[in-house]
């Protein structure tokens, strides 16, 4: 895959006649199996390559892409971006695409995830149904194997290649009252225990079973490392990147320096920590700096990319997004780390004398008011009714909308058990642990 | 790109797999799309991708397998072909029923959607003059982000299967549209736009430059609104917004593969069980839902779904009694039924899903002056901005760009930050008004997530504004 992408790569670079150009090529396999009901229900595989140009001509700046059988001609790519660029008006603040820069390695590719067969994970998800079904419950999930490779070259002399392996394995059980959810992501597949995933899940499920009826209101929770990713990603999209900083659109404008969150709570994006999907650089070809965004509390900074860097007199932290969205979304952290507390979970949960234990969220919105981090969303995937620090019995699913700078502000305790949460949309994680959060805003139940 | 160059390779795996398997199909997809915004006077995105390959699908003794490659050479098909079998056989090891499908007729035909001026060929200057004018015309002092999109996007693909079927679709969507932002005491947004398959002259109907003076003054008036008080009141829901809420309130909880549980793992299921059909009291006796992919000019409209079934015009809602679910060969074979059409995929690397096709509520009798004027305390809510509603869609919250207060049968104050919300079949039961045909049309929406690995489709839905009674608006949050 490396001599493929380099080979179409370096014949487009070399026949752009742009001021400027860079070459972003992808390269993906991929296979994924999917249960329902305790059985597979689809079992796919896809190979791709994707490839995106970007030229530039007197600061003016074209972005095409294609997959590689919509490529006809390697040399036809490079003339057409030129022509795109040709036609679009000046950006006034660009001045070059990088240069080269040292990047640290870190391995994020292991043969034993694309050895997984279709077979292997026919054989783990039979086990499991084995053990699930005496139980009443039935069994959906995921498991997925993948590889990407990417490599990044431009007439600055940029020229690297990444590639990494993903495997996640994901169990959702269901009896007829009750949910159980459990995760694990991995870049290596041998660490997978897909047999625990499942136990965690079905176990879950089982005690949950004839929830009982709860009022919404103000719950202290104790939160899964799953439902605290949700909340985290939102916040990266609406806040955490320097453009929105730029256009004012960020929950943390006019509040730098201040305490936007408990003294307990420390956020960073970290490209090179292991429990996240390493990646040592952007999509421009930076290398990526750890940035501390919250600190004990105190809102420090964001992330940036190369023109936002320069707008606003910053180093650039390689933070970059693809070339098509790079203007119009701008940086945003993906490898997202809350400094881990000290805190066992049941630590957290015998914290709490009346409250709920919160496995996941689900259909997280932020976009209610921004400026204010105001969140909805509902739980999911077991939920528990805590009292006098002890789970006492499952309950039905609540609705909460909260802001998000109220909700951190009331961070108790933090977890000592740092997971790696894989992103539903994409592949990328988080580095996450359990949280204690008093007074939570519950605002809606349903009937399950 | 002409697919006839790789047509007999295809045709030679499909005989082969006839011998080897229960049922074959294989698409061949491309893929063109170009995206092009304008920000604050500068291009931020003038983006053209184009994207192809194929997938081939197999069921073996009852049990699925697909895989899928950009390679098209003769060679690359028949070891996709050979890997979609192996996954297959895998899968059977883990099945309970063999799936079945349900009978449908070969079908060997072509389907384009109407376009005039084809997007593709409108020379970029000509589209960055419009949004520039666009731009221009949205400029404001008080109006620091303006943001101008167009976006055009082409499919072409030829679908053939083991029992004879051999399909040609092209589609053209065209999509364009606009958004302020505005800062008061908080960040408020106001926003136009639409898509519809149709070609370049769409943009005329869309009308932009038409509606930049309403879209700033209105997001002026967002900054010094007030934000309702939590409340129980009652409600108008003006058409694009009951787009958004049909699609996730009643669009999703109908996939029939939801309802049985495949997506699970995902996005969740769905509380409209079996046993509710054909008599479970959805909404009101107003309330009248189809699934319809016949529309030539919506999103959700087509030849052919991805299984190689007709488009067609089903009810899912008559008089509030929920009737009909949007199934596929598979799935309607459970029900003792043929297909209604509403599989598609959203590329060549993604196996076909149950998606919605245009959910449409049928328009009723009433002006909307006299649904308002029938209001003694309520809320008009237009435009969405936030969303949310659980896994088996039962409990949602929404929140509009904009709302006015309704005071004596009279829409008076705007507000701002307005949400509503509650629970699916109470809320349609509390239907008791929809505006008439003159106010109903299809809204685009080019974005339904669903599936792993995710898919993103182009869906739509006709509405006009309705009037639900008793809705809890608003909410609560003391410290």
């Amino acid at each position: 895959m490396k001599d493929k992408l380099f080979a179409v790569g370096e014949v487009i670079l070399n026949a752009s006649t742009a001021d400027e150009t860079e070459v972003l090529l992808f390269g993906t396999k991929s296979q994924l199996t999917r249960f329902a009901n305790s059985v597979i229900h689809q079992n796919v595989y896809e190979e791709n390559v994707e490839i995106t140009v970007r030229a530039i001509v007197d600061k003016r700046i074209g972005v095409v892409s294609v997959n590689l059988s919509a490529l006809e001609e390697p040399s036809e790519l490079a003339k057409l971006a030129k022509e795109v660029a040709e036609r679009t008006p000046k950006v006034v603040d660009f001045e070059h695409l990088p240069s080269p820069a040292p990047v640290r390695e870190v391995q994020s590719y292991f043969s034993s995830t694309i050895e997984v067969t279709p077979a292997d994970k026919a054989s783990v998800i039979e086990k499991l149904v084995k053990r699930a079904t005496p139980l009443g419950i039935t069994l959906s999930g995921v498991y997925e194997t993948s590889e990407i490779h990417t490599v990044i070259l431009n007439s600055n002399g940029i020229s690297l290649y990444y590639p990494g392996t993903w495997a996640v394995f994901k169990v959702v059980s269901l009896s007829d009252t009750s949910q159980g959810y459990a995760v694990q992501c991995e870049l290596d597949a041998a660490k997978l225990e897909p047999e625990k995933v499942g136990e965690r899940s079905i176990e879950k499920c089982d005690k949950g079973k004839n929830p009982r009826d709860i009022e919404p209101g103000k719950y202290d929770i104790v939160v899964e490392p799953y439902g605290m990713a949700e909340i985290l990603s939102w916040l990266a999209w609406l806040g955490l990147g320097a453009l929105s900083v730029i256009e004012k659109r960020s929950f943390l404008c006019d509040r730098f320096g201040s305490q936007v969150a408990s003294e307990v709570f420390t956020l960073y994006d970290d490209g090179y920590h292991p429990l996240t999907f390493p990646w040592p650089f952007d999509f421009e070809g930076v290398p990526k700096r750890k940035v501390v965004i919250i600190e004990n509390g105190i809102a420090k900074d964001v992330v940036y990319d190369s023109y936002t860097a320069k707008k606003l007199n910053k180093e650039n932290t390689g933070h970059a997004v693809t070339p098509e969205a790079s203007r119009k979304i701008g940086p945003i952290p993906s490898n997202l780390v809350v400094e881990p507390g000290s805190s066992t979970v049941d630590e957290l949960v015998a914290s709490v004398s009346r409250g709920l234990y919160v496995t996941k969220f689900h259909y997280v919105n932020g976009m209610i008011n921004p400026r204010e981090a105001i969140f909805t969303g509902m739980t999911r995937g077991g939920v528990f009714y805590i009292e006098d620090g002890k789970i006492r019995y499952p309950v039905k699913n609540l609705r909460f909308t909260e802001s998000m700078l109220t909700a951190f502000k009331h961070i108790e305790k933090v977890g000592n058990d740092l997971t790696r949460v894989g992103l539903e949309s994409e592949i990328g994680a988080y580095a996450v642990p359990s949280m204690l959060i008093r007074g939570f805003n519950f605002t809606g139940k349903t009937e399950y | 790109m002409d697919v006839s160059e790789y047509e007999p390779s295809f045709l030679e795996v499909i005989d082969s797999l006839k011998q080897r398997t229960d049922y074959a199909d294989l698409r061949w997809v491309e893929h063109t799309h170009e995206y092009i915004e304008v920000k604050n006077g500068e291009v931020v995105a003038l983006a053209r991708s184009s994207d192809m390959g194929f997938g081939i699908r197999v069921l073996y003794k009852g049990a699925w397998g697909f895989a899928s490659s950009y390679d098209l050479t003769p060679d690359s098909i028949r070891e996709v072909a050979d890997k979609a079998l192996s996954i297959a056989q895998a899968s059977y090891r883990l099945i309970r029923e063999p799936v079945r499908l349900a009978p449908e007729d070969v079908h060997i035909d072509t389907y384009v959607n109407p376009v005039r001026v084809d997007p593709f060929t409108v020379a970029i200057d000509d589209k960055l003059d419009l949004l520039f004018k666009v731009d221009s015309a949205l400029r404001h002092p008080h109006i620091p982000i303006r943001e101008v999109f167009m976006d055009l996007w082409r499919e072409r693909k030829l679908f053939i299967n083991t029992e004879g079927s051999k399909i040609f679709q092209d589609i053209t969507h065209t999509g364009a549209g606009m958004q302020v932002t505005a800062f008061g005491e908080d960040m408020q947004v106001r926003s136009y736009g639409n898509f519809k398959a149709a070609g370049y002259e769409y943009l005329e109907e869309l009308d932009l430059i038409s509606h930049t003076d309403r879209v700033k003054e209105e997001v002026l008036a967002l900054t010094k609104a007030p934000v309702p008080d939590e409340a129980v009141k009652d409600i108008i829901i003006a058409g694009d917004q009951l787009a958004l809420q049909i699609h996730e309130s009643c669009g999703h909880p109908i996939e029939l593969d939801r309802v049985l549980g495949t997506e699970a793992s995902f996005y969740g299921t769905s509380f409209l069980t079996l046993d509710k059909l054909g008599k479970f009291q959805y909404g009101s006796k107003h309330v009248n839902i189809v699934a319809d992919a016949t529309h030539k000019d919506a999103l959700g409209g087509f030849g052919y779904d991805d299984e190689g079934v007709k488009a067609q015009r089903t009810d899912i809602v008559r008089e509030g009694v929920f009737v009909g679910y949007l199934t596929s060969r598979e799935t309607a074979s459970i029900l003792g039924q043929r297909s209604n059409g509403a599989m598609r995929a959203s590329s060549w690397n993604r196996i076909p899903l149950i998606r919605m096709t245009s959910i449409d509520l049928e328009p009723g009798e009433w002006e909307l002056e006299d649904m308002i004027a029938d209001i003694k305390d309520g809320i008009y809510f237009e435009t969405n901005k936030s969303w949310s509603i659980d896994e088996k869609r039962l409990n949602f919250q929404f929140g509009t760009e904009i709302a006015w207060e309704i005071k004596n049968g009279r829409r008076t104050q705007v507000l701002r930050n307005a949400i509503y919300t509650g629970i699916t079949p109470e809320f349609w039961r509390s239907c008791d008004a929809i505006a008439n045909k003159k106010y109903w049309q299809i809204y685009g929406v080019p974005g339904c997530g669903k599936g792993e690995p995710g898919q993103s489709m182009r869906v739509s839905h006709g509405t006009a504004p309705a009037r639900f009674r008793k809705v809890r608006v608003g909410y609560k949050n003391e410290r």
